[in-house]
C-alpha cells in the first residue's frame, strides 16, 4: 500500500529544482518509482512530476555529440532518425528495454538514476562514453558514466540534483554493437562494445552487481575469458553465477568477432 | 468513507469524452477508470506491468494503469477497451478479427491485447508476425492463445490468413 505523499507538477527546470531542493523525489513515468512505492520498498514524502518539463525531453544533435533529454521516453530514443543513424546500438537498446508500455512510460534519465543493476541502458552509455550533466539550485556539473553507478540502485546524484541530460560523443566512432541475452522481464546478460579512434570499450551489464568495463586500444586487446571471469554475477531467478558467466563470456566472443571483421 | 489521502480533481478524456474526478493522490489509473469510473473492461492481473491486461492508452501510447497515477492523465485523452467499438455497438475491425479467429477463451487478457494491439496498428499499420510477436512481449495469455490473437491481428491489419508478409 502507499503511503500518504504530497504531489506537484513542473513544467520548467526552475521549478523543479526548487522541488527536489526541497526534498521532492523527482519522477517521469513511474516505472520503477510508483512500483517500489507500491511494494513498500520506499516511501517519499513528496513527489515531483518532471513529465511536462519540456527542456528535459528530446534528442538533440551537433557534429560531434547526440545530447539525450533526461526525460525522453526510450521510444522516442529508438524512434530518433539520429539516434538510428548516428547511435544504432543506441536505437537498438532503446527498442527492446523492458516491454512496449515500459518504453512510453519510462525514460533514459529514470533508468540510469534508479540503477536496477539488469539495465540495458547503461552498460551501453558506460561503452558510449556517455557523460552526465546534473543541476541543482547551486550550480551545473557534470558525471562520467561509468562513475555515476556505485552499487545497485546507487547513483552519485544528490537529492536536490537533477540529471538534465546524457551527451554521448559520436564524432570519432568506428563500431557500436550490444549483444543480450533475455529470459525473464530485465536482460540477464548484456554485453556493449564500441570503438572509437581514440580507443574501444566493452561493458558488461545485468550479469553483476554493477557493470563492469575494460578499455583497449583495439578489439584483440579484450580477452573474453579474462572478462567472464572477472564477473561476480548476481544469482536469481535468470540463472546461476556460473550460467551468468558463460553466457558472459559467449556474449564478449561474438562482440570480439563482429568487431575484428571490421577492424581487420 | 474518509480517505487519509490528499485528493485532486483530474478532468481527462476518457474514449472522446469530457469526464473529471476526484481522487486520493495515490490512486492508480485502473482504480480510476474501474472503481470511480465505472469502466471495468480494464484489468488488474499481475500489477508490476508485466502482463499487460491493464493497457490503456494515454495520448496515443500505451501504458500499464497498473502502474500509472490517476493524477498524471489530467488534460490528456485516455482510450480503454470501451473506446473501441462504434458509438452504435458495433465492433472494431480487431475486435470482429479476435472473434474470428478465436483469439480468446476466457477473456480476461483480451482488453490489454486489443489495447496494445490497437496501438501497434497505429504505429505500423501493416505489422509482420514476427513484429506482432516481439510487440506482445509484455502481454501474457495464461489460457495458451498466443497463435490465435497474433492471427487475429494480422487479419485486422488485412494480411488474411495466409499471415502477412515474411517473418
Amino acid at each position: 500500500m502507499i503511503t500518504r505523499f504530497e504531489h506537484q507538477r513542473a513544467t520548467t527546470v526552475e521549478q523543479a529544482l526548487a522541488a527536489v531542493a526541497s526534498g521532492a523525489v523527482p519522477y517521469v513515468g513511474g516505472t520503477e518509482l510508483l512500483a517500489a512505492m507500491k511494494l513498500g520498498l520506499t516511501a517519499p514524502e513528496r513527489l515531483v512530476d518532471l513529465k511536462q518539463v519540456g527542456e528535459l525531453r528530446g534528442v538533440r544533435s551537433d557534429d560531434d555529440s547526440i545530447t539525450i533529454g533526461a526525460a525522453t521516453p526510450h521510444a522516442e530514443v529508438a524512434a530518433s532518425l539520429i539516434v538510428r543513424e548516428r547511435l544504432p546500438m543506441l536505437a537498438n537498446v532503446t527498442s527492446v528495454i523492458g516491454n512496449p508500455r515500459v518504453r512510453w512510460q519510462g525514460t533514459v534519465g529514470g533508468n540510469l538514476c534508479f540503477a536496477e543493476p539488469r539495465s540495458d541502458l547503461i552498460p551501453a552509455l558506460i561503452a558510449l562514453r556517455a557523460r552526465l550533466r546534473l543541476r541543482s539550485q547551486e550550480g551545473g556539473r557534470g558525471v562520467d558514466m561509468e562513475s555515476f553507478v556505485s552499487a545497485p540502485f546507487t547513483v552519485d546524484r544528490r537529492d536536490d540534483e537533477l540529471l538534465v541530460d546524457v551527451v554521448i560523443p559520436t564524432g570519432d566512432l568506428l563500431f557500436q554493437q550490444y549483444h543480450r541475452l533475455q529470459i525473464m522481464e530485465r536482460p540477464t546478460v548484456g554485453v556493449a562494445l564500441v570503438g572509437a579512434a581514440t580507443g574501444w570499450r566493452l561493458c558488461v551489464g545485468a550479469a553483476g552487481y554493477i557493470p563492469s568495463w575494460h578499455d583497449a586500444p583495439t578489439p584483440g586487446g579484450f580477452d573474453a575469458d579474462a572478462v567472464a571471469d572477472a564477473i561476480e554475477p548476481m544469482e536469481d531467478a535468470a540463472g546461476a553465477a556460473d550460467y551468468k558467466r558463460d553466457l558472459v563470456r559467449t556474449l564478449v566472443s561474438r562482440a570480439l568477432s563482429g568487431a575484428r571483421k571490421v577492424d581487420s | 468513507m474518509t480517505s487519509p489521502y490528499q485528493s485532486r480533481r483530474v478532468q481527462f478524456t476518457l474514449n472522446g469524452r469530457s469526464v473529471a474526478s476526484v481522487v486520493p493522490l495515490p490512486t492508480m489509473l485502473v482504480e480510476l477508470l474501474r472503481d470511480h469510473l465505472g469502466h471495468s473492461g480494464t484489468k488488474v492481473s499481475c500489477d508490476t506491468q508485466v502482463c499487460g491486461a491493464c493497457t490503456v492508452l494515454v495520448d496515443g501510447h500505451p501504458v500499464s494503469a497498473c502502474t500509472y497515477l490517476a493524477i498524471d492523465v489530467d488534460d490528456a485523452s485516455v482510450q480503454s477497451v470501451e473506446g473501441l467499438a462504434a458509438p452504435d455497438g458495433s465492433l472494431s475491425p480487431l475486435q470482429q478479427a479476435f472473434i474470428d479467429e478465436f483469439a480468446l477463451q476466457c477473456g480476461f487478457c483480451t482488453p490489454g491485447f486489443l489495447m496494445m494491439a490497437t496501438a501497434l496498428l497505429q504505429e505500423n499499420a501493416s505489422p509482420t508476425r514476427r513484429e506482432i510477436v516481439e510487440y506482445f512481449e509484455g502481454n501474457i495469455c495464461r489460457c495458451s492463445g498466443y497463435r490465435p490473437i497474433v492471427q487475429a491481428v494480422l487479419s485486422a491489419a488485412g494480411h488474411g490468413a495466409e499471415g502477412g508478409h515474411g517473418e
